[in-house]
């Protein structure tokens, strides 16, 4: 139950931020100097994740972690999909780790 | 086609005709996506069923939670002992940049959209759709409401399948620290799509930088502020119509 009740009350919060400027505030109220920023937020976000999951392993992982990070940029970019990078980094990962 | 069989059948059909492909277009670029965080979800089925959540109301709230990196937050502070507080704390920490998102895609969710899609459209804001509402533009409301629909519906039934099937396969799942890199990696793909504009790539390249340093603050704090950085350092974008 206590996992549950956890769960349910991070995605009653997550929802409460999710329609935040499409149910209660219009976007149109945000200062300019925001507004104005905000076709970066993606990009600035998806980095910040990433090297934030590199950072955050455990430092036996962390080489195996940017090398399989760094595969799933390669493939990503000859590709432009996104399934072929993901099975690139877990191969990679595998691959770095049984090699260890 | 549409064009061809209007005469024939009267205007519904040109609509029906456009509706359909929109629902294509959705299904065929979120297929793929959805399939590439199926490993994730995986391994998050797996987490949920070493924290002993229930099975049917745990995939209940993986499809109104919607969001993988905040759910294992919250399941792993739980697993290593923290208090229920802090596990929601975190996980909503984790989730703040949802705010953003919101504010950046508030629009679409309010201009020429019926009243309930303002309340349950946002519901699937996510790192994903919100490249895919990016890559939406010059479709109008109804066409918008229909890809995102479509796409947060493909999503979501890939996702809780796949974490019903990480909580089913525990015992047998292999290597299942090798599935923590398929979200990241997914994360990858969406950056080396997004840097086609030299502002983007400024945003990535300072969030990423910024994270280096401040990321060990706690509870996620450290990539908001990260994310803040960067979307600060890209500067104002071009004027509508420049």
């Amino acid at each position: 139950v206590t996992p549950l009740f956890a769960l349910g009350a991070v995605a009653a919060m997550s929802w409460l931020f999710r329609v935040t400027f499409s149910g209660f505030v219009s976007p149109e109220h945000l200062p300019s100097a925001i507004s104005d920023r905000l076709d970066a937020l993606a990009p600035a976000a998806f980095a910040a994740l990433v090297t934030a999951h590199v950072v955050g392993t455990p430092s036996h992982a962390r080489v195996t972690t940017v090398v399989a990070m760094a595969a799933a940029a390669v493939v990503a970019r000859l590709t432009g999909g996104y399934a072929l990078p993901v099975l690139a980094a877990i191969a990679t990962f595998v691959g770095l780790g049984a090699l260890r | 086609v549409a064009t061809t069989h209007a005469p024939h059948t009267g205007a519904a059909e040109p609509q029906d005709d456009a509706a359909h492909r929109v629902t294509q277009q959705a299904i065929r670029t979120t297929l793929p996506l959805a399939l590439s965080v199926a490993p994730f979800g995986a391994a998050l089925g797996v987490t949920m069923a070493e924290a002993q959540v229930p099975a049917v109301p745990g995939l209940s709230v993986t499809a109104v939670l919607y969001a993988g990196s905040a759910q294992l937050a919250t399941l792993a502070a739980l697993l290593g002992g923290g208090s229920v507080l802090g596990a929601v704390v975190l996980g909503v920490v984790v989730n703040a940049r949802l705010l953003l998102y919101s504010a950046a895609l508030g629009d679409r969710f309010r201009r020429g959209q019926p009243r309930w899609f303002r309340w349950v459209g946002p519901t699937t804001i996510i790192d994903q759709t919100v490249l895919l509402a990016r890559g939406a533009t010059g479709l109008g409301p109804a066409a918008f409401r229909r890809l995102w629909l479509v796409s947060g519906a493909v999503l979501g039934a890939v996702w809780v399948a796949a974490v019903a099937l990480g909580a089913r396969l525990i015992a047998v799942l292999p290597a299942t620290e090798a599935f923590r890199v398929a979200a990241p990696a997914v994360l990858v793909a969406l950056v080396m799509g997004s840097l086609a504009d030299r502002r983007h790539r400024r945003a990535a390249l300072v969030a990423s930088a910024v994270c280096l340093i401040v990321a060990p603050l706690p509870g996620g704090l450290g990539t908001l502020l990260a994310i803040g950085a960067g979307v600060w350092s890209a500067g104002p974008g071009p004027e509508v119509g420049s």
